[in-house]
């Protein structure tokens, strides 16, 4: 993972992100490290540490979150106009793809099943790899004043596991992300 | 006219109270589509969905969908805009705000103090997909350790830098077409 130096964005480049996401991604769930591979280790356009930052304020923001995401992102390295360009160029291939499958594909064929349960499967891993990307980034503050003593990390996995833990189990995501975040609050500014 | 502005309206009110993602809000989606505007059937709901599920891009691409059922070109257009413009506006004011007060230590334990509730989130998605996969064919030992055998290789071929994210999920489409074709080959 390079954080090295930090280079000037390129807004042809931002749209050729945002398309080939928009236009190739499938499978869901895995679109993030795309941005996070382009934007941290290929360009250097940005840090690690504040592509986790993005992420984590745009996850818990309304609306859906890749989108939010890619909005943000934009705004940071583009500007309002690259920005909604950008967001064409994300969102509009996908319904068009789709109202194709509609119409002319046979989606239960053997051969379209085995290759969308592929797709999945790719899918979730780099979803893994990014979860995992994430997780690493507990231990990090990237602020001298912020102490990351051993009993705080502790705490902030805990928290981790409590809200995980409470989402497999049912719990809807507005009282998991609010009972999560009181907890982390509390470890935080308290600990 | 009307009609595309209705889509646009009700479609950004949707996105407006999606917090987590479309999928939090689809029973009440389909509520409000099916039973209050009669716009779609049940079933083509379900049919939007499933095709939704398979094409690329953000979760959104339903919005669009569904806009075209309802009012062609027109409807499709002015779902997207709405689906889209409600993050334009509201991440545009949480840029500028966090822009402005990120450097403030509390603001920073602020941001610091959310990350382990998106961790947990997101472990608890991984989690979900991974376990919708375990449809019928897949539930067989076989087909189960095949797919993890060719997980790691994707994975192992991804960490050497020989392929990047992208070409992972097309690396796993192929494989898991040839591999299924083979092993149904070889049972008969």
């Amino acid at each position: 993972m390079s954080n090295a130096a930090i280079s000037t964005p390129n807004k042809k480049k931002w749209f050729e992100l945002c398309f080939k996401t928009g236009a190739f991604a499938v499978g869901g769930g895995g679109r993030i490290l795309i941005y996070q591979e382009f934007l941290v280790d290929d360009h250097g356009w940005m840090l690690l540490e504040e592509f986790r930052e993005a992420v984590t304020v745009t996850q818990v923001a309304p609306g859906p979150p890749f989108v939010n995401l890619a909005t943000y992102l934009g705004f940071k390295l583009t500007n309002v106009w690259a920005t909604i360009v950008g967001l064409c160029l994300l969102g509009i291939p996908g319904p068009l793809v789709g109202l194709f499958i509609m119409h002319f594909v046979n989606l239960n064929s053997r051969g379209m099943t085995w290759l969308f349960q592929g797709f999945s499967l790719g899918s979730i891993l780099i979803f893994a790899i990014f979860a995992w990307n994430m997780a690493t980034g507990l231990t990090s503050t990237e602020n001298k004043k912020i102490s990351v003593a051993k009993k705080k990390l502790i705490f902030r996995a805990s928290v981790a596991a409590l809200v995980g833990g409470a989402s497999l189990l049912g719990l809807p995501f507005m009282m998991a992300l609010i009972g999560g975040s009181i907890a982390g609050l509390c470890v935080e500014f308290l600990s | 006219m009307m009609l595309s502005l209705e889509i646009f309206l009700f479609f950004f009110k949707i996105a407006i109270i999606s917090f987590g993602g479309t999928v939090a809000i689809l029973s009440e989606m389909e509520r409000m589509l099916v039973n209050e505007h009669h716009w779609i059937t049940h079933e083509q709901f379900i049919q939007t969905f499933v095709v939704a599920q398979f094409v690329p891009g953000p979760n959104t691409a339903m919005s669009p969908m569904i806009g075209y059922m309802v009012n062609g070109w027109s409807g499709f257009f002015a779902a997207f805009l709405g689906t889209f413009s409600a993050p334009i506006i509201l991440l545009g004011l949480l840029y500028w705000a966090y822009k402005r007060y990120s450097q403030l230590l509390w603001v920073r334990r602020l941001e610091l103090s959310l990350r382990p509730v998106i961790v947990g989130l997101m472990m608890a998605s991984l989690f979900r997909l991974w376990w919708a996969q375990s449809n019928p064919g897949f539930q067989s030992v076989i087909f189960r350790t095949t797919a993890f055998a060719i997980g790691f290789l994707a994975i192992w071929l991804y960490n050497k830098k020989l392929i990047k994210s992208l070409d992972l999920i097309f690396f796993m489409g192929a494989a898991w077409v040839y591999v299924n074709w083979g092993i149904l080959t070889v049972v008969r």
